[in-house]
């Protein structure tokens, strides 16, 4: 089942290198995304709290916080986004911490451009896949003997709500 | 009564009378007189008082009546009167002497004399008598035999030992001669013969003493002393010789062997190694032997009569005397240790002390000193050494046998005398084949080898630390060389052990080890280098994606030219990011772990998936593939994007070299094949080459032979790191100007990675 996109793909874009921000969001921008790019982790965290994301394209070395504690922190208030990390080297480390947090991806930089897209995409198709199935899964224990029809459908209403299915 | 008596009447009784009464009264048979009668007119004279004693008749009334008596045969007279002389001359009748008092005189001084020679003479012939009772009860107590013996070899006198010992009667010997008594000879004894002490000291003319050995009946040998000695008269004549003999035969035997301890002890007292003296009750000593003085430098003045305490450094003459005084005071032996500074040398000693006692008191000490230093350290070594001995014989034989280290046994010139089991599998000869060859036969380089025998002739001993050998088959084999010379027996000529380790292996890993030391160090540097590179990298890369979407959007406003010029440098921006990308992702790639899951790989359709995606580069070259694959080759378990990446690198390099000839063409030839439970994957170039000393480094980071901005210096670092990574190995060969040939060995199955 593939999920059909008809609404531009919200992207979070976090790295501390502010031309890489600025250039990247502009092509982004013009790729159809929507785009909040953040060079201060603390301030994606903020923005978190008040927006959804569906893609986050996060910097791995960050002088304020690194890019898998951020992760961490942003999973905590949006556990349904998808992340790919960024990197300038490729420690096995912390390509394997990304892993453990279930980062969907790490791309190690320079990057290709349309590599960078591609996963982008599969991201954001693996993320309505997931949240497509924990909808399907919560509506089935709501329409069940004891609620109203009523209630099925005010609690339907929530959970699509609350897994983006409107 | 005797008819020769002369019957005696004697006028006058003075003293005279009286001797001549006491006389006659006193040995009357010796004179064969008898006195009838004494006259004199004086009663009280002495001469009648005697007769009266005696019982001879006195007269004193008138002489004269002596002269008719019938009973009187000689008248004496002894009045001295000569008138009384003249009267008797002329009433003497004819049958009656007459003695006047001059006659009687002379006679009577007369046999005075001679009465008084006769006692003297039986006085000393008493004497003698008993002197020679004694001399003989002397001589038969004496536990020697003695003879006299005359010149003329008769025997005169022989003791009582004499005749026991030889069963003899004094009848026996005496009178006999002295040759047939012992039953020696049928004469007398020949002065040549051996020991004959008679004649040994009439000829000597003084006492001789010998010892002479007899055998006796049973056999026993005997041994006597005997001494002879010339017997003299008053005039020095030699009259004859005494002979003692004394068998010393039991004496012999404990004084030779007591005389042969003492020398001994004396002997060992003075040289041996031990101060030993004597000191009395105050400590001075009395004795001391040669070593004490030597040891102190001092000669005997200086030490007898002084304290050793005064003599020796302190602390150790505090010590001693301590301990001197111990044993004076109890009478008990004492063991002392300590060291002490003697004469610029550390001494290290054991003082042994006794007391000397006579009867309960102690008048003195001995003491014993001895070295120590030496003694516990040599008596170790000797203990060591006997042990060492043995064990290094079995430990030497064993080595030689066991080691798998090359040792070899050559003399002086170099040449092989032996060579062990251990040599004979690292070079591949049989000790037969080599012994009496020069080693340096088998050294890479000969001239060094030689000069490494010359050094360890000259200094006993020499080391190499790397001499190549070569193989029987060619191959190098890399040792540690150490030669020792050794003396079989003292001068003779020099041998010359060597040990030599194969250090090939070693030496390979040490190498490898460096290698990927020196990898790690670099590729963490690189690594940081890479990172801090590839954030500006991805920054330009997305300045060359803006640049290409704005001209694709907007492009046509611009002029042709200007549009296409900055369409081609945003590409180009865009490709050189790429190239430097490709840099730093290689240097990252050391540790990047994408990509490299294990699947089960046919090696050679990957190998042809390769050629294809260098199909361009390749025909641009010229190259022509060749193909020499064995027949159903296994899959093998592996990581198919790395192996990949080994492939293309080495397909690159060996394009590359066939385009560097200038040739326009060349042939790379591909091979396959199992070894050793191993594929072996074989490209072979024919290009240009690689010099010999590139060879070595060939894997290292940042080597290229390539020209400047062609190769990174990074593929064949990566193709050896991850083909390690896959369990296997990578070899090398070429030749300069001709060909290089890379060989690739795997594993069925790659080990897991981290």
């Amino acid at each position: 089942m593939t999920a059909e996109r008809h609404k531009p793909i919200r992207v979070l874009l976090v790295d501390d290198e502010a031309d890489l921000v600025d250039f990247l969001a502009h092509r982004l921008l013009k790729q159809g995304y929507t785009v909040s790019a953040i060079t201060d982790p603390t301030e994606a965290l903020e923005i978190v709290r008040k927006q959804i994301f569906d893609v986050a394209l996060l910097d791995l070395k960050m002088p304020q916080m690194d890019g898998i504690e951020l992760l961490a922190e942003i999973h905590a208030v949006q556990p349904y986004l998808e992340a790919i990390m960024l990197t300038g080297h490729g420690s096995t480390d912390s390509a394997l911490a990304a892993g453990r947090l279930k980062a969907f991806r790490y791309l190690i930089k320079p990057y290709d451009y349309d590599e960078l897209i591609q996963q982008i995409e599969r991201a954001w198709v693996r993320r309505e896949e997931i949240l497509e199935a924990a909808y399907n899964r919560e509506l089935q224990e709501a329409i069940s003997p004891g609620h109203t029809s009523h209630e099925i459908l005010h609690m339907g209403d929530e959970l699509r709500r609350k897994y983006e299915r409107d | 009564m005797s008819v020769t008596e002369t019957r005696v009447a004697i006028v006058g009784g003075g003293k005279a009378s009286h001797d001549f009464l006491r006389m006659i009264h006193g040995a009357p048979r010796r004179f064969g007189l008898t006195v009838v009668g004494v006259a004199d007119p004086v009663p009280d004279s002495a001469g009648l008082r005697y007769a009266r004693e005696i019982g001879v008749e006195t007269i004193t009334s008138d002489y004269r009546d002596l002269l008719n008596r019938d009973d009187v045969d000689l008248i004496v007279e002894l009045t001295g009167d000569r008138h009384v002389s003249d009267e008797i001359t002329s009433a003497l009748p004819p049958h009656v002497h007459f003695v006047d008092h001059y006659a009687s005189r002379f006679f009577w001084d007369l046999f005075y004399m001679i009465e008084h020679t006769t006692r003297l003479r039986r006085k000393s012939e008493e004497q003698l008598r008993t002197e020679r009772n004694r001399l003989q009860n002397i001589l038969d107590s004496m536990p020697f035999e003695i003879q006299v013996i005359s010149t003329d070899y008769k025997v005169q006198l022989a003791n009582r030992t004499f005749l026991e010992n030889n069963l003899l009667e004094i009848e026996d010997v005496v009178g006999h001669y002295c040759y047939d008594v012992e039953m020696l000879t049928r004469g007398p004894c020949d002065v040549s013969i051996d020991g004959c002490p008679h004649n040994s000291s009439l000829k000597a003319g003084h006492a001789v003493s010998t010892v002479v050995s007899m055998v006796d009946d049973d056999g026993t040998e005997h041994f006597a002393s005997v001494r002879a000695a010339p017997i003299r008269d008053d005039q020095g004549n030699v009259l004859g010789v005494v002979e003692s003999t004394l068998d010393i035969t039991d004496r012999m035997a404990t004084e030779g062997h007591l005389k042969e301890t003492r020398e001994r002890l004396d002997q060992f007292i003075d040289t041996a190694p031990l101060l030993i003296y004597m000191t009395d009750a105050a400590r001075r000593i009395r004795v001391a032997n040669r070593f004490t003085l030597d040891s102190l430098g001092l000669d005997e003045g200086q030490v007898v009569g002084h304290t050793m305490r005064s003599l020796l450094p302190e602390p150790a003459a505090s010590e001693i005397q301590s301990a001197e005084r111990r044993v004076l005071q109890t009478g008990q032996s004492a063991v002392h240790k300590g060291a002490m500074m003697l004469q610029g040398r550390d001494l290290h000693y054991r003082a042994t002390l006794f007391p000397v006692h006579d009867d309960d008191e102690v008048v003195g000490l001995f003491n014993m000193i001895e070295d120590t230093t030496e003694l516990t350290e040599s008596e170790r070594k000797l203990a060591l050494r006997s042990a060492e001995l043995t064990e290094t014989r079995q430990l030497l034989e064993g080595i030689m046998d066991n080691s798998r280290d090359l040792i070899f046994l050559a003399d002086a010139e170099g040449l092989v005398i032996s060579f062990n089991k251990g040599a004979e599998q690292a070079l591949g000869y049989d000790s037969g084949e080599v012994v009496g060859k020069p080693v340096s036969d088998f050294c890479r380089q000969p001239v060094e080898c030689t000069e490494l025998f010359e050094l360890t002739i000259a200094d006993g001993h020499a080391e190499a630390y790397e001499m190549p050998f070569v193989r029987r088959d060619g191959e190098i084999v890399l040792c540690n060389v150490s030669l020792t010379t050794i003396h079989e027996s003292p001068g003779a000529e020099n041998e010359i052990i060597g040990i030599c380790r194969d250090i090939t292996t070693r030496r390979r890993l040490q190498d490898d080890l460096v290698r990927s030391d020196r990898l790690a160090a670099i590729g963490k540097m690189a690594a940081g280098v890479a990172h801090e590179i590839n954030n500006p990298l991805a920054v330009m890369d997305s300045i060359a994606g803006v640049l290409s979407d704005t001209l694709e959007e907007e492009g046509d406003r611009l002029s042709d030219e200007n549009r296409e010029l900055l369409e081609k440098a945003a590409s180009r921006l865009s490709n050189q990011v790429k190239r430097c990308s490709n840099i730093t992702h290689g240097l990252l790639g050391f540790t990047r772990k994408s990509q490299s899951s294990r699947e089960q790989v046919d090696v050679q359709s990957l190998l042809e998936e390769c050629l294809d995606l260098l199909q361009s580069e390749m025909k641009g070259a010229g190259v022509n593939i060749e193909r020499r694959y064995s027949p159903d080759l296994p899959r093998i378990e592996t990581a198919p994007s790395l192996l990949q990446q080994i492939l293309v690198n080495l397909f690159k390099n060996a394009c590359d070299a066939i385009e560097e000839t200038g040739r326009g063409s060349g042939v790379i030839t591909l091979s396959l094949e199992m070894t050793d439970g191993m594929i072996a994957i074989g490209v072979e170039d024919d290009g240009v080459g690689i010099p010999s000393k590139a060879l070595d480094k060939i894997f290292d980071l940042f080597q290229t032979t390539k020209p400047v901005g062609k190769g990174t210096g990074l593929g064949l670092a990566i193709v050896h790191d991850v083909v390690e990574r896959l369990g296997g190995e990578i070899q090398v060969r070429s030749e300069e100007g001709s060909w290089t040939r890379f060989t690739l060995f795997l594993p069925r199955t790659a080990p897991p990675t981290d």
